[in-house]
């Protein structure tokens, strides 16, 4: 008896062992860092490796049946229709123990806005509606006075103003320190901007896209940190960098919020992809069916893949040129799989045509490298 | 022959490669034009009919043999009989075109278009041939009444004064249709359909209380029983055109060019009054009708905008219409003329004048329908020998509605609505009265167009 009590122990106990591996382990620990923000941006496709080609998130499979093509009444479930935005900076929200903090107080933040309204606008995510109210009016006087009233009152009525659907909201703190050395001190100037879409009749403020938050530190904006030397003498400013003269803190934080700009539209990028349609393959060429009016950007690197019953598989990578309705591209590296080989060969004697209820999309990558270069 | 019409056939096509002949005998082709949407998608089409027509144009033996199997055999005639047809229903855009499913090529959009030889376009008929013919003095329309007897009047009696009412009600429609729409000062440009028959339902209301003056003779010229003791008359019945004409334009002019006194702000007075006497409506001191103009200015610096609210309003301060601008529409920096600039903005646009236009005209149709203008009349107690009596009197008076008596201070008020002119009104009331009255009732003094007074 009693050895068959120790045996089944024995056994419970091997059991049990095998069963029990530990805790599980899903996520890990890292600690969280404090560093400035980075850009990231799309790799040129003939940088590709095979492994590279696959699709990326955030892609939109609609087509263009439902357009009207008319930007003012274009249909809800058209891909082409964006939406209406107006940008907001908080009001100033400052912190730190820095010197200088009052005039860090005093950046005019609708310069800001306007310095973010026309680079968003060029991605042709959204249509934006400017907050410059003083070059509209300006301009609208103007035009009062030279066009006559019957002319300026026909405008008018038949151009209303846009009606925002959301409106993109900036929410900034900037933190100015100084850290003191033997004959110098150094001036830190911290810019952390995060946003939010909101829609503002329901206060919804909408998940997409996740820009996340940004971090900019003076010393990523200046040529040599020396710049942010600074010399005090009975707490006053002697020499080197002048957090004491509005203009220069100002001057500072606009570059800071540039740079932090450039970040935000790399991110938007990667979170609104462009997505076009293939309408054709010959050879290497591609043909989509939306061009600039999508947003696809000059040289993008976009992901072809088709799309069948819920599941995509990658066909190749190309560079793609944009027209003003439509884009066309070049099939740099076709994905090493059976459906890749097929319609390369079917492509390489005429033109390939999706067929079947099976249709071929273009998804770009991120921002184009030379976007960054030429645009910001 | 028919070795000869198929090889005729083949090289037709190789002219024309892109055109196709169907199954069904249609023909179809597919043309591109750049762009995207609906413009693109007509203008695609209109290229597609374009090749049909030149294909058609260049095959003057077209023919598809007898092929049978494939080819309706009267198909055969129909490219040779209606060839001319379709090449003019092609270039007017009347031959139907069965259009396929846009696809896009590049920049452009692109079309199947086929061409569908089995509809014709068809002139639309116009039923209603009645016509106003000025050199002739009468109007003669036939029409059908409905009548049920009761209170001691005969069915018959019922349907005639049915379809008196139905012939007068045609006439209107013509002379409206015909006449007084060309005239625009008289009845404010009629141009939207809800208003037009708002006025013709209320003119042929009011002529038809008149038709025994109106119609010259009529004659039955048939009838039929109807379920109930109904009777259902036709009859051709023959209107004078001269009082119709007059007591139309009496009409029209009181709905259309009333007499008013403009109260606006300085900057806003004389561009409304401008506006309005270009419409035909004049405007004075002593009318009885008010438009009351307002505005204000609101927004911030950079954009400022103007709020306009007009109303028309009797002297009594009813509310017949009121019409406000969209202040959206423009916007100008603060400056010592933007009231000045904003007001001529505001009169410049089209859609709002419209609008405008649609308030004040159904504010005077409103008047008219309601029984007319409010007024007071004032008639002091000692001269009046039984003032219960007087609703009664002053109810029987043609023309006059909504009577209400009250007393204030030393006089007797009648509160009355009455269609006519106020002159027109004080010596009908001169009449009336005197049967109630004492020996001395005095003249009635107009005061203002809203009060009279026997004092």
């Amino acid at each position: 008896m009693l050895k068959k009590i120790l045996v089944s122990a024995i056994l419970a106990t091997l059991v049990t062992g095998c069963q029990s591996t530990g805790p599980s382990s899903q996520t890990q620990k890292i600690i969280v860092k404090n560093k400035a923000s980075s850009a990231s941006i799309a790799k040129n496709a003939y940088n590709f490796s095979d492994d590279d080609i696959t699709v990326p998130a955030y892609f939109d499979t609609q087509g263009l049946e439902r357009c009207t093509f008319d930007r003012q009444k274009e249909n809800e479930g058209c891909p082409l229709k964006k939406p209406i935005v107006r940008i907001y900076f908080d009001n100033n929200s400052t912190a730190g123990k820095g010197k200088g903090l009052e005039h860090v107080k005093q950046v005019n933040n609708l310069e800001l806005v306007k310095m973010l309204e026309n680079q968003l606008a060029g991605l042709s995510r959204f249509r934006i509606i400017t907050r410059d109210d003083q070059a509209i009016g300006q301009e609208q006087a103007t035009y009062l006075a030279e066009q006559g009233a019957s002319a300026y009152a026909k405008r008018a009525a038949q151009q209303k103003i846009l009606a925002p659907d959301f409106i993109v909201k900036i929410d900034t703190t900037k933190t100015v320190d100084t850290f003191y050395a033997q004959t110098s001190g150094v001036m830190d100037y911290t810019l952390e901007m995060t946003s939010a879409v909101i829609d503002p009749f329901t206060k919804e403020k909408m998940s997409h896209p996740n820009i996340g938050k940004i971090r900019v530190k003076s010393a990523d904006v200046v040529n040599s940190r020396d710049e942010l030397n600074v010399v005090i003498v009975n707490g006053r400013y002697y020499s080197g960098f002048n957090f004491s003269d509005p203009l220069v803190v100002q001057a500072m934080i606009s570059d800071m919020a540039s740079r932090g700009f450039d970040i935000f539209l790399t991110r938007m990028l990667s979170e609104m992809p462009s997505t076009a349609q293939v309408l054709g393959i010959k050879g290497d060429q591609l043909s989509l069916d939306r061009g600039q009016n999508a947003g696809v950007l000059v040289d993008e690197t976009m992901v072809i893949f088709q799309y069948e019953a819920g599941f995509v598989e990658p066909i190749g990578v190309a560079k793609v040129t944009p027209s003003k309705q439509s884009a066309s591209g070049k099939i740099v590296k076709w994905k090493n799989s059976n459906l890749a080989k097929s319609i390369k060969q079917q492509a390489g004697s005429g033109i390939f045509r999706p067929h079947n209820g099976a249709k071929i999309f273009a998804v770009s990558v991120g921002t184009p490298a030379s976007f960054l270069e030429n645009r910001t | 022959m028919r070795k000869f019409i198929f090889p005729c056939l083949l090289i037709s096509f190789a002219s024309f490669s892109e055109v196709a002949v169907l199954k069904d005998g249609n023909i179809s082709t597919s043309a591109c034009a750049y762009g995207r949407g609906q413009g693109a998608i007509t203008q695609a089409s209109d290229n597609a009919a374009a090749e049909l027509g030149r294909f058609i144009k260049g095959n003057k033996l077209l023919d598809f043999g007898d092929n049978k199997e494939s080819i309706d055999v009267n198909l055969n005639q129909v490219y040779s009989t209606y060839r001319s047809n379709i090449l003019e229903g092609l270039s007017n855009g009347r031959m139907q075109l069965d259009l396929g499913q846009p696809y896009f090529q590049g920049n452009d959009t692109c079309i199947e278009v086929a061409l569908n030889i089995h509809h014709f376009p068809q002139e639309n008929g116009d039923n209603d041939s009645l016509e106003w013919d000025d050199d002739n003095p009468t109007v003669t329309v036939t029409v059908i009444g409905e009548g049920w007897s009761k209170s001691g009047s005969s069915a018959r009696q019922h349907a005639e004064q049915d379809a008196l009412r139905r012939a007068i009600s045609r006439v209107v429609g013509v002379y409206l249709n015909q006449n007084a729409m060309q005239s625009s000062q008289n009845i404010m440009q009629i141009s939207n359909g809800d208003e037009y028959n708002a006025i013709k339902d209320l003119m042929s209301q009011q002529l038809s209380s008149r038709s025994a003056g109106l119609v010259k003779s009529w004659q039955p010229l048939a009838s039929k029983n109807l379920d109930n003791g109904g009777l259902q008359v036709t009859l051709q019945v023959v209107v004078e055109k001269s009082p119709f004409i007059a007591q139309s334009s009496d009409f029209l002019t009181q709905i259309g060019s009333p007499r008013v006194k403009v109260l606006a702000p300085d900057t806003l007075e004389p561009i409304l009054k401008t506006w309005l006497s270009e419409q035909g409506i004049e405007s004075g001191a002593g009318a009885s009708l008010q438009v009351i103009a307002k505005h204000k200015l609101t927004g911030s610096a950079n954009s400022k905008r103007l709020s306009l609210t007009v109303e028309v309003r009797d002297l009594a301060d009813n509310l017949y219409g009121r019409w406000q601008n969209d202040p959206s529409l423009a916007a100008l920096p603060y400056s010592n003329h933007v009231l000045d600039d904003l007001t001529r903005v505001a009169f410049e646009m089209p859609k709002q004048l419209q609008d405008l236009q649609k308030v004040l005209s159904k504010a005077f149709i409103n008047i008219v329908s309601q029984g007319g203008l409010v007024r007071e009349i004032k008639i002091h107690s000692n001269h009046l020998e039984q003032p219960e009596m007087i609703h009664s009197v002053i109810s029987t008076i043609g023309g006059i509605k909504d009577v209400a008596i009250f007393t204030k201070n030393q006089y007797l008020v009648a509160s009355v609505r009455y269609a006519g002119d106020t002159g027109e009104l004080v010596s009908i009331l001169q009449n009336s009265l005197a049967a109630i009255s004492k020996s001395s009732l005095p003249n009635g003094q107009v005061i203002d167009d809203q009060t009279i007074i026997f004092n």
